[in-house]
């Protein structure tokens, strides 16, 4: 059982439509994969067209009134199932604060589930919270987005700090580049400087392209309806390379 | 990623079980529309064919425990896979892989020429054990898939129709099975569609899908297996030589058994080691004429001590069973853990005990007794003017037995209401054995078709009445256990939980078999079944014609 969370502080990077299209890669390898979408904004809820909505929100769940084994729902792919988002989700924070041991409540809440899954996808909403914490110490792998810029340096040492720091288990991290225009100098110079001097990098990248942002209107991944796209294609390679990286 | 027919570990751990409705025809796609709006549409899936065959072994060890292996072998390029599925159809576990073009009959394998290392192995191979898998029905099928989308365009469960690709070759089989598989999460919503999809399909479908229609065309039975011995007797026989004959095999068969359970390699020896007693216990009760009386009463008690000393084994083997089929990997997770342990436990105590009776002097006695009856010593000695013409034949013997427990079944059965405690219904399932086992004694005696089709409603009625009185005996002893395990301590609450939830679903299935008896009553003891029973000895034997 390997749980894989992709994490970022900041949005808009690619988080949700790496764990959308991983997910349905792992799930059509064979593995019981599920997808915990952990962001109260829901995007990957709203890909699988599942409605996010966990009754009685975040305070059940975190409680343990409601077991996140019931709360799942199938997607339409085979060996692919859904712990939906729910808007009460932005208040997690407050809820495992008022428990005890808030960072592991969380690996708590998936423990039940690890016999029924062989892969768990969490996709992280964008901060720097107790959530995380809890996602540090569940997740065996870390996996970073990153848009090539000039401050991207900068983010992957302030993630790399905040993972060192945290209580351990700790996961491994593994950094890949996201939305990458080859075509732009400082996406090309800012990759070959960063790929030379840190090892947690992903020798993938994925390429920004108009078929990613049609998964919101279509309201599928990548996968389902572009399999042999470029974008789809490196999104494989990079599941290849993801699966050989040892986890934490 | 298109959709295939068959969804793998996503049915899994779906507490919503699959429906199935059969038809005789072939149900519209209209027809199915209508019955989900305005609510939710359908979209198709092309249609595609494959050759399914159902493995088991020779007594049926997964049918036992409420699984069939089944091989899908698709027309075309596509892989071949192995499904799990549970008796109502829901796929447990599906394994890519299985050998191609393998359509002839009776194909032995072994666990590991057919199935590769993996899960579906693992699971498997303490069920199967040393046993070979036997091909025990085939089929080809048509098979097209609609998916019941919701507003959002989600799938909430598929339709999945399946029909024999060529019914001429097989018109015992129904025109089409419609299978309603809930995705996970949408059970609820799932079942809201049951009433329209039956209006418009047909009615539910018995347990075991195809694989129980396949075997019914080929007059085979799932589960119709049994270690006893198969009896040929001649018309002819003197009647206390033919039953010394049947308490002969009993013996055999009950000192067969016995290594198999002192060595514990499997339930199933204890089980056909008690059988062949019971039975030998009913012969001896209703056909002991003609035999000596003092030695028959010995080993009657003899007999009953051993239905005695192996009832506790037994039965906590068949609490241990009944945990067993749990198809969720996460059985350990679930609370029975701690229920299982405690069977476990007190199991092994049991068995220590059983075996010492079975090695004791008090079991060669039995047996020597048992060896005395069938001998000639058994026999009531004869006056010199007896000739063995003298004596009733088998053949005259058979037919006042088989009547006389057939009109005493009917005449307790028709006391015995739905409601009734559970100690009439008990008394009722012991007359319907004791028929049975007389039909099986007599078997040979008997005309083919009315034996088939008086055994068939037989069946049905124990079936039923076994499973009102099993699950009354599981719930006693969960109860039971429950209480001891509270006294013990030490126990989690789950696992009361656990427990709690099993004595519900066995109330469920206790009110279903309830529900089900007045019918398969009805069916047993109804003009037909009359019919069948007068003309299952009809034609006499040779000499009764003058012919000899
Ligand atoms: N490789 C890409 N090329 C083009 N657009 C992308 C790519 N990856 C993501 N997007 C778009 O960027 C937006 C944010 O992506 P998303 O995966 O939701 O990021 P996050 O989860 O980090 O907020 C979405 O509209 C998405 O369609
Ligand atoms: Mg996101």
């Amino acid at each position: 059982m390997r749980i894989i969370a992709t994490y970022n502080i900041k949005g808009g990077v690619g988080k949700t439509s790496a764990a959308v299209n991983l997910a349905c890669l792992s799930a059509s390898g064979g593995s019981r994969t599920l997808l915990w979408d952990l962001d109260p904004q829901g995007a990957a809820s709203f890909l699988f067209r599942v409605r996010p909505k966990v009754r009685g929100g975040v305070k059940a769940l975190v409680k343990g009134r409601t077991l996140a084994g019931r709360a799942i729902k199938g997607t339409d792919f085979d060996n692919l199932d859904l712990l939906p988002a729910d808007f009460s989700y932005r208040n997690m924070d407050l809820e495992l604060d008022s428990g005890k041991r808030p960072t592991r409540r969380l690996s708590g809440l998936l423990n039940p589930l690890t016999s029924e899954y062989d892969t768990i996808f969490v996709d992280c909403p964008p901060s720097v919270s107790l959530v995380s914490e809890g996602v540090l110490r569940a997740a065996d792998t870390l996996l970073v987005p990153v848009v090539p810029a000039t401050l991207s340096s900068r983010t992957l040492d302030q993630l790399t700090k905040f993972v060192a720091t945290a209580k351990p288990p700790r996961p491994r991290l593994l950094a890949f580049f996201s939305m990458v225009d080859s075509r732009r100098r400082l996406h090309r110079d800012t990759i070959a400087l960063l790929s030379a001097s840190r090892s947690d990098i992903a020798r993938t990248t994925i390429p920004a392209a108009s078929l990613v942002e049609q998964m919101g209107p279509r309201r599928l991944p990548l996968l389902a309806f572009a399999p042999r796209s470029p974008a789809a294609l490196a999104y494989q390679q990079l599941w290849i390379e993801l699966q050989s990286f040892p986890s934490g | 990623m298109g959709k295939r027919i068959v969804t793998g570990a996503t049915d899994i751990g779906n507490a919503a079980r699959a429906m199935t409705f059969f038809s005789d025809g072939y149900p519209s796609a209209e027809a199915l529309a209508d019955a989900v709006s305005p609510r939710y549409q359908l979209a198709q899936d092309p249609l595609l064919t494959a050759r399914h065959q159902w493995f088991d072994t020779f007594d049926w060890r997964l049918h036992r425990v409420g699984l069939s292996l089944e091989l899908s072998v698709p027309e075309g390029r596509q892989q071949t896979q192995f499904l799990l599925r549970d008796l109502n159809g829901r796929v447990l576990q599906a394994t890519p892989g299985g050998p191609r073009g393998s359509r002839r009959h009776g194909m032995a394998f072994e666990l590991g020429e057919l199935i590769a290392d993996g899960p579906l192995k693992v699971r498997l191979a303490p069920l199967v054990e040393v046993r070979v898998l036997l091909q025990k029905a085939s089929l080809s099928l048509g098979s097209r898939q609609y998916r019941v989308l919701d507003r959002r365009g989600k799938t909430i469960a598929r339709l999945v129709i399946e029909s024999p690709t060529d019914r001429v070759r097989n018109p015992g089989l129904p025109g089409s099975l419609t299978r309603l598989v809930p995705v996970r999460g949408y059970a609820g919503r799932a079942a809201e569609l049951v009433p329209a999809i039956t209006i418009q399909v047909g009615n539910a479908a018995p347990p075991g899908g195809w694989l129980h229609f396949a075997l019914a065309a080929s007059s085979l039975t799932q589960g119709d297996y049994s270690g006893q011995p198969k009896w040929q007797l001649t018309p002819e026989m003197p009647a206390p030589e033919a039953i010394q004959k049947v308490l002969s095999d009993l013996l055999e068969c009950a000192v067969r058994n016995r290594p198999g359970v002192v060595a514990d390699t499997d339930t199933e020896f204890l089980h056909d080691l008690r059988v062949a007693v019971r039975r030998a216990r009913t012969a001896l009760k209703l056909l002991s004429a003609g035999l000596a009386p003092d030695l028959v009463a010995q080993l009657q008690a003899e007999l009953r001590w051993l239905s005695d000393q192996t009832a506790a084994t037994r039965d906590l083997d068949c609490h241990l069973l009944a945990l067993t089929p749990s198809p969720a990997p996460a059985a350990d997770d679930d609370g029975t853990g701690h229920l299982r342990a405690f069977l476990r436990l007190r199991r092994n105590l049991a068995q220590k005990q059983l075996v010492r009776e079975l090695q004791s002097d008090r079991w060669s006695n039995a047996c020597n007794l048992w060896r005395a009856v069938v001998s000639a010593e058994g026999r009531v000695p004869r006056s010199g003017v007896d000739s063995p013409e003298s004596l009733p034949t088998i053949a005259e013997v058979a037919p006042v037995h088989v009547r006389r427990a057939f009109r005493r079944a009917r005449r307790l059965g028709r006391s015995v209401t739905p409601p009734s405690p559970a100690a009439e219904l008990h008394a009722l399932r012991r007359r319907c054995k004791e028929l049975r086992y007389l039909l099986e004694f007599f078997a040979s005696l008997a005309e083919p078709r009315p034996l088939r089709l008086v055994l068939n409603q037989l069946k049905a009625l124990q079936d039923t009445l076994g499973a009102i009185q099993d699950t009354d005996v599981q719930i006693m002893a969960l109860q039971a256990f429950a209480k001891e395990m509270e006294d013990a301590g030490g126990i989690p609450f789950s696992t009361f939980m656990t427990m709690g939830a099993a004595v519900t679903l066995l109330e469920v299935r206790q009110n279903e078999a309830r529900a089900q008896f007045v019918g398969r009553f009805v069916a047993f003891s109804d003009r037909s079944t009359r019919d069948q029973m007068a003309s299952l000895f009809e034609t006499s034997p040779p000499h009764r014609l003058g012919l000899l």
